[in-house]
């Protein structure tokens, strides 16, 4: 069991313990990462720890399983370089890999081969793999380490890469091939040695910057790998110039002898710090450094890693290919591509922009950080880059030892090639002319998937720029390496402005796809249509010549002339005649009225004298007995009769009774009242019938006082109660209690109720008759109603008016009334029955010819009007 | 409602006197007598005040600047006299029941004959402006009813014919003046309905 090496400290550890004892902090499972069990050869599921921990073994392939892919690149290699395939001499298990993954082999080809023959190679390309998974990617990703607590977090295979490389050392076991890999890898452990966060930060910035350029670090791990075990096999084998590997390889060779030299200790590249190691760049800064941190500065150690990225790794890749055949493959292909690399081909189209953009950063990249902590010999890098003639001659490593531009000088390569130049880059591509398997080549194109920190990453430059870090860039290069844009050709300008000119030369038009031509704008393709007017030309006045100008005279053409409506009114028949009509009276109006002659008055007053006269001696000549009256009539009214018989019975009526007389009549007929009324009142007298007399109006006592004298009434036999107030009213008072309502008489002394003229009354009931004298038929219906019901069945006779008569038949009728006598022809009439003669039978006369000569006056003068006006209608007709 | 108590006062009174007409009670004929003295002495006083508010309207007539109403003096003249003739003489004296019977019988028979010419001249002239149907009904039982009441008439009543038509004619008044009365009696009935109920308040209440 091997020692824990904790993942923040790096400090070793026993077996077996959980915590760090220098931090104190738990060690995970993952320190027994794949490069243990790649040292250990134990299990396999080491392997697959960078992809899942909880995948143990799961991925693992048996070494003889090689990959399609590998043979291809190993059988296109051999063809290339006419070289003896490496297959022939190696064992089974490195049939399957291809001339670069073969050189890769001497690291392992003795004891780590062995051990990991079975499972080992496909452990080790599951870790791979498991960094380039999308989920590693992420974990792992480039841009990840810029994050503070991300940035300890080295990948477990790193840490198993260096544990074991330690376990490596510790053993002894490490052949002389190897040793040039020891040489880079010594300084490499150098770092370790003082980890610090600033490196893990750099290196984690510098994965991303490269885009975490998977294919490149995977071939770093591959041709590193191949310089653990060839790195002797590098200066064995000449530098493959003819077979399509460029002057960088052999450069590499000349630069692995010198860190040959320089470099005694034979430590594996997998003893690179685990700081510098961001998953997938590990392999390409682990060899440079190993080289370069012989002689450079501890600061400086890891300097070569930054265009390591761009010129170096591939330029080692080609050596490492050279040594492939020599050495036996420290990881034994699998038969099958695993899926991981299946999926890394899919994203080949991707990776072109990441992998051309890796390597041009890298000078502005190191900018970044060294604003912010980080190190010395990474701040002194860029300056040291950047001035870098792109022609320098080559130098070996040993010679410059501590440049801080490591790159391909401390491989033996010019700084021109290591420059980021694309022409250089193009140039020192080592493994344009190689096969590279597919897989390399895609995992290296799969970087842009990794998101870059703005912060320390600028943004990708063109492509030209980038172009030059590519080591991949040469015309040997593989299909699939051609795809990922790896190897695309670098302009030989090394300026920016070469590479610009350069760029918009062999820039192609691109082809947008379908869909992204179907969301362009139609206005910007389709073209624009272009108006009648917007064409035509002005041809006269100040705008001549201009078009587009707003149109006059068309304007000017399009109004039409409006219709013209008649004024003229239509106007129906009806409304003319209505017109006219109107006009009549309009005119009718002004004109000025014919003023008839005024009649004279002289007829008129004639008539109505004569008319005067006639009526006057219609009543005088009655009464002067120059006309006879007119014979009574035979036939009396009833009421008239029932009135008589009333006054005559003296059952109803004895002798000295005692008859209330009710005076109700207005002096202005007085003269009828008193005529109509004179035969009853003597009659009443004639009978010693005791008078009491009383009337709500207030002349009637005073009348009462003249018709009583005038029927020659002893006033003995009389009482006055004079006026009683209230009307109707007092007419019910009168009823319910006389004495209270009428209480004094005529002449201001007490009412002798009950003695005297009243002895025995003191209630209506007690006069044996009322009679009413009234000429108004209100005042007889008030003592119809008020003091009717209180008389007891006591006769209620009227003497009335001929006027008031009608209205006070309907009592008689009734029975309310026994007796009614009206007017002067009802006392004629009475004086008749009688058989008296008094003023109305000598009235009688003058009233009948009177009412005789009145109707034939109306009559006359109706049929004289009549005659006029029938006589004038004519005159009008005929004059009309 | 202006005046709630006096339509509550009015409502009552007049029941107490409805109920007193139906119902035989002393106390009921009690109330009916005192407040019906109650009402002939408030007639008494509103006669008072009726003959103040006359003086009072001629007076201005005779104050008035623009138009003086002579003939107002005559009646202020007349009205002390006959007030002072009254208090002098008594109402019963024979001076001045002369007063009254020389003096204002013949006035106001003398008005009433010209009323009776001015109201068949002005039959006549309604005859002659409005002419139709009506105007000649109107002429025709004017002088129907004149020798009807002249009396001239009664000289047939010994032909059955003319003695059915002179009662027939006698009628037409007759049932003329029930129709007039019947409306009187409907009017009073409903106008004591509405007063007793609050719904018609003379006396502004």
């Amino acid at each position: 069991m091997a020692d824990i090496r904790c993942s923040h400290c790096l400090t070793l550890n026993s077996a077996g313990s959980e915590t760090c004892k220098n931090c104190g902090r738990p060690l995970l499972d993952e320190s027994a990462g794949w490069l243990d069990n790649l040292r250990d050869g134990s299990d396999s599921s080491a392997w697959s720890e960078p992809e899942t921990n909880a995948k143990a073994g799961d991925d693992a392939q048996p070494a003889e399983e090689i990959p399609d892919w590998l043979q291809r690149i190993r059988q296109r290699s051999q063809e290339e370089q006419g070289q003896p395939q490496p297959f022939e001499s190696a064992d089974q298990a490195e049939d399957a890999l291809p001339d670069w993954l073969q050189n890769l082999t001497p690291a392992s080809s003795t004891e780590p081969s062995a051990e990991t023959e079975d499972t080992g190679d496909a452990n080790w390309l599951q870790s791979l793999r498991g960094a380039e998974q999308p989920s590693a990617l992420e974990a792992d990703a480039p841009g990840e380490p810029l994050d503070a607590g991300t940035a300890d977090e080295t990948p477990d295979w790193l840490r198993n890469m260096q544990n074991w490389q330690e376990d490596t050392q510790a053993q002894g076991a490490v052949p002389a091939a190897e040793q040039p890999i020891d040489e880079f890898a010594q300084p490499a452990s150098e770092p370790l040695a003082s980890p610090q966060e600033e490196d893990q930060d750099w290196l984690a910035k510098l994965a991303a910057q490269t885009g975490s350029a998977l294919p490149v670090e995977d071939a770093g791990a591959d041709w590193l790998a191949n310089l653990e075990g060839g790195g002797e096999s590098s200066a064995v084998v000449p530098p493959i110039q003819p077979s399509g590997v460029t002057d960088w390889l052999g450069k590499l060779d000349e630069g692995d002898e010198a860190e040959k030299e320089a470099a005694p200790a034979a430590e594996p590249p997998f003893n690179l710090p685990e700081e510098t190691t961001s998953g997938s760049a590990f392999s390409w800064e682990s060899e440079p450094s190993a080289a370069e941190s012989a002689a450079a500065p501890e600061n400086e150690s890891i300097d070569w890693l930054h265009e390591f990225q761009h010129q170096e790794a591939p330029a080692q890749e080609p050596a490492l290919e050279a040594q492939a055949p020599e050495e036996p493959e420290p990881v034994n292909a699998a038969a099958d591509i695993p899926n991981w690399l299946g999926s890394l081909a899919t994203q080949e189209p991707q990776e072109t922009i990441p992998a051309e953009g890796m390597g041009e950063p890298s000078g502005e990249a190191f900018e970044l950080p060294a604003q912010e902590g980080m190190p010395d010999w990474l701040q002194n890098y860029t300056p040291a880059e950047t001035p870098a003639p792109a022609e320098e001659p080559i130098l070996p490593i040993s010679e410059e030892p501590q440049e801080e531009t490591f790159s391909w000088q401390s491989l033996g390569m010019s700084a021109a090639e290591s420059a980021p130049a694309a022409e250089e880059a193009t140039e020192a591509a080592p493994f344009a002319a190689s096969d590279l398997p597919e897989w390399l080549g895609q995992s290296g194109s799969s970087t842009p998937q990794y998101a870059f920190d703005q912060d320390l990453i600028p943004p990708a430059e063109p492509a030209s720029q980038l172009q030059p870090a590519t080591p991949f860039a040469q015309t040997g290069l593989p299909d699939w390496l051609d795809e990922s844009g790896l190897a695309l050709p670098a302009p030989e300008a090394t300026g920016d402005e070469q590479l610009t000119e350069g760029s918009d030369e062999n820039l192609e038009a691109a082809d947008l796809p379908s869909w992204l031509q179907s969301m362009r704008p139609i206005e910007m393709v389709a073209p624009k249509a272009v108006s009648a007017e917007e064409k035509k030309t002005e041809k006269a006045g100040p705008l001549a010549g201009l078009s587009g100008v707003l149109p006059s005279e068309d304007l000017i053409g399009q109004y039409i002339k409006p219709p013209l409506y008649s004024v003229k009114l239509r106007v129906s028949e009806k409304q003319r005649v209505h017109a006219s009509l109107i006009e009549s009276l309009i005119s009718e109006e002004s004109q000025p009225q014919t003023v008839s002659a005024e009649r004279s008055e002289a007829p008129q007053r004639v008539l109505r004298f004569l008319v005067a006269a006639i009526l006057i001696l219609a009543v005088l000549l009655p009464m002067l007995n120059f006309l006879p009256a007119l014979p009574a009539a035979s036939i009396l009214p009833q009421e008239l009769i029932a009135f008589e018989t009333t006054l005559s019975d003296e059952a109803v009526l004895p002798r000295g009774s005692a008859v209330l007389l009710a005076l109700e009549y207005e002096p202005g007929l007085s003269g009828e009242m008193q005529t109509a009324s004179e035969a009853v009142i003597r009659q009443l007298a004639e009978n010693d019938t005791r008078l009491t007399v009383i009337s709500t109006s207030p002349t009637g006592p005073i009348l009462a006082e003249s018709l009583l004298a005038k029927a020659g009434v002893d006033p003995a036999f009389v009482v006055n109660l004079g006026y009683l107030a209230g009307g109707s009213t007092g007419l019910q008072s009168f009823g319910l209690a006389p004495v209270q309502a009428a209480p004094a008489t005529l002449q201001g002394q007490l009412a002798p109720w009950n003695s005297g003229t009243l002895a025995g009354v003191t209630r209506l009931s007690d006069f044996s008759a009322v009679v009413v004298l009234t000429d108004d038929p209100d005042k007889g219906r008030n003592w119809v109603e008020q003091v009717q019901p209180a008389l007891g069945g006591k006769p209620l006779l009227m003497v009335s008016s001929a006027q008031a008569a009608p209205l006070l038949l309907p009592y008689y009728n009734s029975g309310q009334v026994q007796g009614i006598l009206s007017g002067i022809t009802g006392a004629a009439g009475y004086e008749a029955l009688t058989q008296s003669i008094g003023t109305a039978s000598l009235l009688r006369g003058s009233y009948q010819y009177g009412m005789l000569l009145t109707a034939l006056l109306i009559l006359l003068g109706s049929l004289i009007t009549g005659i006029i006006t029938s006589i004038s209608r004519s005159k009008a007709e005929k004059e009309a | 409602m202006r005046n709630p108590v006096a339509t509550a006062i009015a409502i009552a009174v007049g029941l107490i006197i409805l109920i007193g007409y139906f119902v035989p009670l002393g106390i009921l004929f009690n109330i009916r007598v005192y407040l019906l003295d109650w009402a002939i002495g408030l007639a008494g006083v509103a006669s008072v005040v009726a003959i103040i508010n006359l003086l009072l309207v001629h007076g201005r007539k005779i104050k008035d600047r623009r138009e003086p109403d002579r003939y107002s003096i005559l009646l202020l003249l007349a009205f002390a006299a006959t007030f002072i003739a009254g208090l002098v003489f008594g109402p019963a004296s024979g001076t001045f029941q002369n007063i009254i019977t020389s003096i204002q019988v013949p006035i106001e028979a003398s008005l009433m004959a010209v009323l009776a010419v001015s109201l068949t001249f002005a039959s006549l002239r309604l005859f002659k402006r409005r002419k139709g149907w009506m105007a000649v009904l109107f002429v025709i039982s004017t002088v129907v009813f004149l020798v009807i009441g002249s009396g001239f008439l009664s000289i047939g009543t010994q032909m059955p014919v003319v003695r059915d038509i002179l009662g027939a004619l006698n009628m037409l008044p007759i049932a003329g003046a029930r129709g007039i009365l019947l409306g009187i009696a409907l009017g009073g009935l409903t106008t004591g309905l509405r007063i007793l109920m609050g719904a018609d308040r003379p006396y502004s209440g």
